[in-house]
């Protein structure tokens, strides 16, 4: 008897936006993860600027003139694309509900895209006050801003609320309302982060590095994207593990994650402010990670439903460990070994050079890859895809409808 | 027995890292001001002086990355550079010396030597200059660089260039000596407002006091780059000026380029007021033909400025030409700014002055320049010029 396959728990299209929104997060964190790498977030100091801003005036930059500029509003387009990529995911997502579960969902998802749009017009105003007025006293858009805030946490409660029902879809739903505001939150981080940089770092004002958050807030913020796009996947029955291969792998599951995360949160930190902490950090827990990663390959692969269900995985994630670590070490050689008159200047006064800027973007991207590896791992643990639990041994191959 | 690691705790560790990363970060408190490691040094001059710019203009700007290479350029082009490589080791370490007697080091910047009024004009009181190094060190350097040089991390990925201080040479300048030293308030007013259509910010959320302290540890860095560029120039130079001591080379710079700084910061010439200004359709006619003729200003400003003109800056790169037929002046765009650029010129980037034009003639120029850009405000006689 072929076993029946559960349908899926949200629409195709829904599927379909989560997938276009990883890749384009891809390339958004990789434009990003240059524009780190280059010094260039500051390259252009104007923020907010029109979606359209590099379509109408990208023909004035050259590439090899204006690098920076460019790296660093390249960052800004894909940013709005990912923006507009959530709120299609929020709206597909929330139209695939039911009866007043939709109708809230889509008004909260619409309310909070109008608000949002109106605080960023309003934004673009103060700044061109800013600009014709230095010195003199700014009026906020206050009011609004406090909407849009009202409209993000009644799409949190929304949500939340609808976790606690019991409709079919429910996380992808939910998952995808958090997405938006995290989008959003994501946005203004980057926005703020170049609007109010000359406050960074001083004694009496804002005292957290807001680019370093926007960094480590992209991880978190990509790591939902591949959640949803993992959910809203067609449930497969064999990939169902075993309780006991479930008790086997879960916490070692989640402790890689948050391993993984935490290795971040240190290599954002050498990023933006390279202290002899921050790389301490990031060395021993390296060293962690690559332990409790070899820890679950060895337990995934140790029974059969293990190999089955996490075999692919857990051979792509000890790739990329392999690839982080050459990196790793590269990375640090470029930024942190000198020779000649720059031994004179501390690692982040240095030139950087095309490759070492390279290297480094390419650690972050691998980085951010592992832990979306660590976290699609953890997902298929813990997931049940509602076909009973069967051990995946026991299933014989699966028809395909559909 | 195998430990089960919880969901719990793995929480707990990640929450606990973040808090550890915030407070690491910035989040400790009213005493994380950023200040430079004791041990840090002011690095040696690394890229050529420019003695003496080549006869012919250039005819290309290089790409940002590539500016040392293009200044090493010049001698073969006729120009003059002082390679600081070319100093032998034992005497580069003597010049260090004697300008860290001076100015000391980035954690604790002097101006050893400066008198009170100096001190008072130009910001350089040492406890404002330590901590004015602080904010410089996350703010400024990345573009700037350590030393001023305009040689930052990200220098080799912007366009336009960043500033190098140690030409001394500003571009908004408004004191009476017109020798190319901005006043302090000059280097306030750049740094509240930024520069449009550059990657240089504003600074206009930030205390007054930090401001102008900020602009005297941009003189402080002027200062000890001219000081270097003079010494190192001479120290490489084999005619009547040769010198073959750096510390008395420093000795006998400073207080001349010292001095030169404070004359500076006299305000400039009350006269050149040039409000009301007539935009009538005679004047700016009178201004076009002034444009092409008593004014010179089409010697470099070829086709209005939509010409791919280049001229050699202080520094001896070449700067494009402004192009004229667009409404954007990095240096302000009311009458009194574009005045006092005609007036004056802009010795940073080499543009002439212009002493001999009378203040009726330069209000005409003005109105000319102003309406440029915008095609409707210019006489159709002079439109149908503009527009060939």
């Amino acid at each position: 008897m072929t076993p029946e396959i559960p349908p899926r728990a949200v629409a195709r299209p829904v599927r379909v936006a989560a997938i276009l929104l990883a890749l384009v997060a891809v390339l958004l964190l990789t434009l990003g993860g240059l524009t780190t790498s280059f010094r260039a977030g500051m390259a252009d100091p104007v923020w907010p600027t029109e979606p359209w801003f590099l379509i109408v005036n990208g023909h004035k930059y050259e590439l090899e003139r204006h690098a920076g500029f460019l790296m660093e509003h390249t960052h800004r387009a894909a940013g709005w694309i990912v923006g507009g990529l959530a709120s299609l995911l929020a709206v597909v997502a929330w139209w695939g509900a039911t009866g007043t579960t939709r109708i809230v969902g889509l008004a909260t998802v619409f309310g909070l895209l109008a608000a949002y749009g109106d605080f960023h017009r309003r934004m673009m105003e103060v700044w061109t006050f800013r600009q014709a007025n230095p010195g003199e006293p700014v009026t906020y858009p206050l009011a609004v801003g406090y909407a849009t805030a009202a409209f993000a946490g009644l799409m949190l409660l929304v949500c939340v609320v609808h976790l606690l029902g019991r409709e079919r879809g429910k996380w992808v739903r939910a998952l995808s309302g958090f997405l938006l505001v995290a989008v959003m939150i994501q946005g203004l981080l980057g926005g703020f982060r170049v609007f109010l940089d000359q406050l960074t770092g001083l004694t009496n004002t804002l005292g957290v590095e807001l680019s370093a958050l926007h960094g480590v807030f992209a991880q978190l913020v990509f790591t939902t994207m591949v959640c949803v796009a993992i959910l809203a996947a067609r449930p497969k029955p064999e990939y169902d593990l075993p309780p006991a291969d479930r008790a086997r792998l879960g916490g070692l599951s989640l402790a890689l994650v948050a391993a993984v995360f935490l290795q971040l949160l240190w290599a954002v930190w050498v990023r933006h402010a390279p202290t002899p902490l921050a790389q301490r950090l990031h060395f021993l827990t390296a060293f962690v990670v690559f332990g409790l990663a070899v820890w679950l390959i060895v337990r995934a692969r140790s029974t059969p439903a293990g190999r089955t269900t996490l075999g692919f995985d857990v051979r792509h994630l000890v790739g990329m460990l392999a690839v982080q670590i050459l990196l790793g070490v590269e990375a640090w050689m470029t930024k942190f070994a000198a020779t000649g008159p720059y031994m004179a200047l501390p690692p982040e006064m240095r030139p950087i050079t095309v490759g070492s800027g390279a290297i480094r973007t390419l650690h972050q991207l691998i980085g951010t890859a592992v832990l979306a590896s660590s976290v699609v791992i953890a997902l298929r643990v813990h997931r049940r895809t509602g076909a009973g639990g069967m051990p995946a041994e026991s299933l014989a191959p699966v028809s395909v409808q559909g | 027995m195998t430990r089960r690691i919880t969901r719990g705790g793995a929480s707990r560790a990640t929450g606990l890292a973040l808090a550890l990363f915030l407070f690491a970060t910035g989040c400790g408190g009213p005493d994380s001001l950023p200040e430079y490691e004791q041990t840090a040094v002011y690095a040696p001059r690394a890229d050529p002086v420019v003695v003496q710019l080549p006869p012919s203009h250039p005819t290309a700007r290089p790409a940002p990355g590539k500016m040392d290479e293009f200044i090493r350029t010049l001698p073969a082009l006729g120009g003059k550079v002082a390679d600081p490589a070319r100093l032998p080791a034992a005497k580069g370490e003597q010049l260090r010396a004697a300008l860290d007697a001076v100015f000391g080091s980035p954690a604790n910047p002097t101006v050893i030597g400066a008198d009170a009024t100096a001190v008072e004009l130009l910001a350089l009181a040492p406890e404002a200059l330590k901590s004015a190094a602080g904010g410089f060190k996350v703010r400024c350097v990345q573009c700037h660089g350590q030393a001023g040089d305009g040689r930052g991390p990200n220098a080799a990925f912007i366009d336009p260039y960043p500033r190098d201080f140690r030409s001394g040479a500003f571009k908004r300048t408004t004191g009476a000596t017109h020798n190319g030293k901005p006043r302090l308030d000059d280097i306030v007013t750049t740094l509240r407002g930024g520069v449009k259509g550059t990657s240089m910010p504003m600074f206009d959320l930030i205390p007054a006091d930090e401001v102008r302290a900020t602009a005297g540890y941009v003189i402080h860095l002027a200062i000890r780059g001219e000081v270097e560029a003079e010494v190192v120039t001479r120290l490489l130079s084999e005619g009547d000026d040769a010198l073959d001591d750096p510390a008395e080379g420093v000795r006998e710079a400073f207080p001349k380029v010292l001095a030169a700084w404070v004359a500076a910061q006299t305000p400039g010439d009350a006269a050149l007021s040039v409000e009301p200004l007539a935009a009538t359709p005679a004047a700016i006619r009178r201004g076009h033909q002034l444009f092409l003729t008593k004014g010179g200003c089409v010697a470099c400003h070829e086709k209005y400025g939509k010409a791919d003109v280049y001229r050699y800056d202080v520094r001896g790169l070449p700067n494009r030409v402004r192009e004229l037929t667009e409404p954007e002046y990095r240096w302000g765009k009311e009458p009194a700014d574009i005045a006092h650029r005609i007036r004056f010129g802009i010795l940073a980037a080499n543009m002439p002055a212009n002493p001999q034009l009378t203040d009726a003639e330069l209000r005409d120029l003005i109105a000319f320049v102003m309406a440029l850009p915008y095609p409707a405000k210019l006489p159709d006689d002079v439109r149908k010029e503009v527009e060939k």
